[in-house]
């Protein structure tokens, strides 16, 4: 008989809600052969979430609120109009640099009001590298997290700024390595980290034109979401599928992790 | 999407937001108070939605806080529903050999914290993906987790206890 690996209570109900990827299926359906209990426990959890559908998958029986509809009405004809104006400003694929990608949105976080802007040029090619490398099970990265001196130093190296590995394991974010990608032609680093769930975001740092300091802002591209910034002659894009406020709170920590590196170098 | 498509999305989220505040709250006035305050709400916030963004998650975030900032009190107040007053709030009764099972889970649904019954709802009925689910919530991914893992363990706990006394009236 085999020892199978024990799945995750996580596992197990992403298993139940039929969003578990294909290796966690397999491991969880492994695991069941083995464990009648916990193949019991599954099956009446599928039997709750279908009961629960059939209770609850229906409209209401009684009416709506008289005048329910005419709020629904008002309320779609303000989001309608809502749409068209950010379309005059911001939707026009003719205005968008970045090859005809439409740039859905990029606001400024800082402060109360919010500002809309075209991300930055390098931002397209961070995109395009992490969506290139991040599905990538073999090598997702030229030079592996154990050798960090040797990744911080080439990589600082060919990119011509310091390259910081910042930790995030806090977060819960673990360094996998980094690679050297390409931003216009000049070399570009990029740093690539993994969830436990195997959820992947990449830092894309490259060498500004000039020195300046940017605050970080959020865009959306291709369903991908990155917060860019500058900081003194690096241009950092921090890039992955998640939910906004914790690409900012991880883009927080980077800055603050490159802020502390130059201390200690000064 | 065309405005006509736009309108046709939104009346299909306002179905599906009756219906979650019906799970939610099951005094149907209630539940109907919170659609409309919801969606009086969102015109007035209008200008903070984000196009191309999750148009049904922003709406169920509004309901939810609604329904956290205040009637919430009135929920504990009536927490101890009967079965049978429930029943009539719910759409037509499916087919008579599936009545027993949905009805014994929803008492058993019942019998959760609030806090669980929402994010059951959230996942298992609604579908949104846990991340979506904690965002609605405000609270962090490991919390909805935790929420659900408790809340199938009690049902099934629940339902396990209520097994024995239902064979033997079967029986008898």
């Amino acid at each position: 008989m085999t020892v199978h690996d024990r799945p995750t209570e996580e596992e197990i109900h992403r298993y139940v809600d039929g969003v578990a990827d294909e290796r966690t299926a397999a491991l969880v359906e492994r695991w069941l052969e083995d464990e009648p209990a916990d193949l019991r426990r599954v099956d009446d959890y599928l039997r709750l979430n279908e009961a629960l559908h059939v209770a609850f998958a229906r409209t209401p029986d009684g009416p709506a609120r008289p005048g329910l509809d005419k709020v629904e009405q008002q309320l779609a004809r303000k989001l309608a109009i809502r749409r068209l104006s950010w379309k005059l400003r911001f939707g026009r694929p003719g205005l968008a640099m970045l090859g005809g990608a439409a740039v859905i949105a990029g606001m400024a976080w800082f402060g109360s009001t919010l500002v809309w802007h075209m991300p930055p040029g390098y931002a397209h090619e961070a995109v395009e590298a992490h969506l290139l490398f991040v599905s990538d099970d073999e090598h997702p990265v030229e030079i592996p997290a154990e050798r960090r001196a040797e990744l911080t130093r080439w990589l600082s190296k060919r990119v011509g700024v310091p390259v910081p590995l910042p930790d995030l394991t806090e977060a819960g974010y673990y360094l996998l390595g980094g690679r050297l990608v390409t931003n216009h032609l000049k070399p570009a680093a990029q740093l690539m980290y993994a969830r436990g769930d195997g959820h992947r975001i990449t830092l894309f740092i490259t060498r500004a034109d000039g020195a300046q300091e940017t605050l970080a802002e959020l865009f959306e591209e291709q369903q991908v979401r990155f917060v860019c910034w500058q900081h003194g002659r690096a241009s950092f894009a921090l890039v992955g599928s998640e939910d906004p406020n914790l690409l900012r709170a991880l883009s927080d920590r980077i800055m603050a992790s490159a802020r502390d590196t130059e201390q200690a170098r000064s | 999407m065309t405005d006509g498509q736009l309108r046709q999305t939104l009346h299909l989220h306002v179905v599906r937001l009756r219906r979650y505040a019906h799970a939610l709250v099951r005094d149907a006035d209630q539940a109907e108070d919170l659609v409309q305050e919801c969606l009086a709400t969102a015109l007035a916030q209008a200008h903070r939605w984000t196009p191309g963004t999750d148009l049904r998650a922003w709406l169920f975030t509004i309901l939810h806080n609604l329904h956290i900032g205040g009637v919430r009190k009135r929920l504990r107040q009536a927490e101890h529903v009967d079965l049978e007053s429930v029943a009539h709030l719910l759409p037509q009764a499916p087919a008579q050999t599936q009545r027993l099972e949905w009805l014994e889970a929803l008492w058993a649904f019942e019998q959760l914290e609030p806090d669980q019954r929402e994010v059951l709802l959230l996942t298992a009925v609604e579908g949104f993906r846990y991340q979506e689910t904690a965002d609605i919530l405000g609270v962090p991914t490991g919390t909805v987790m935790s929420r659900l893992s408790r809340a199938r363990q009690r049902m099934r706990d629940l339902l396990a206890q209520r097994g024995k006394p239902n064979l033997r009236l079967v029986k008898s």
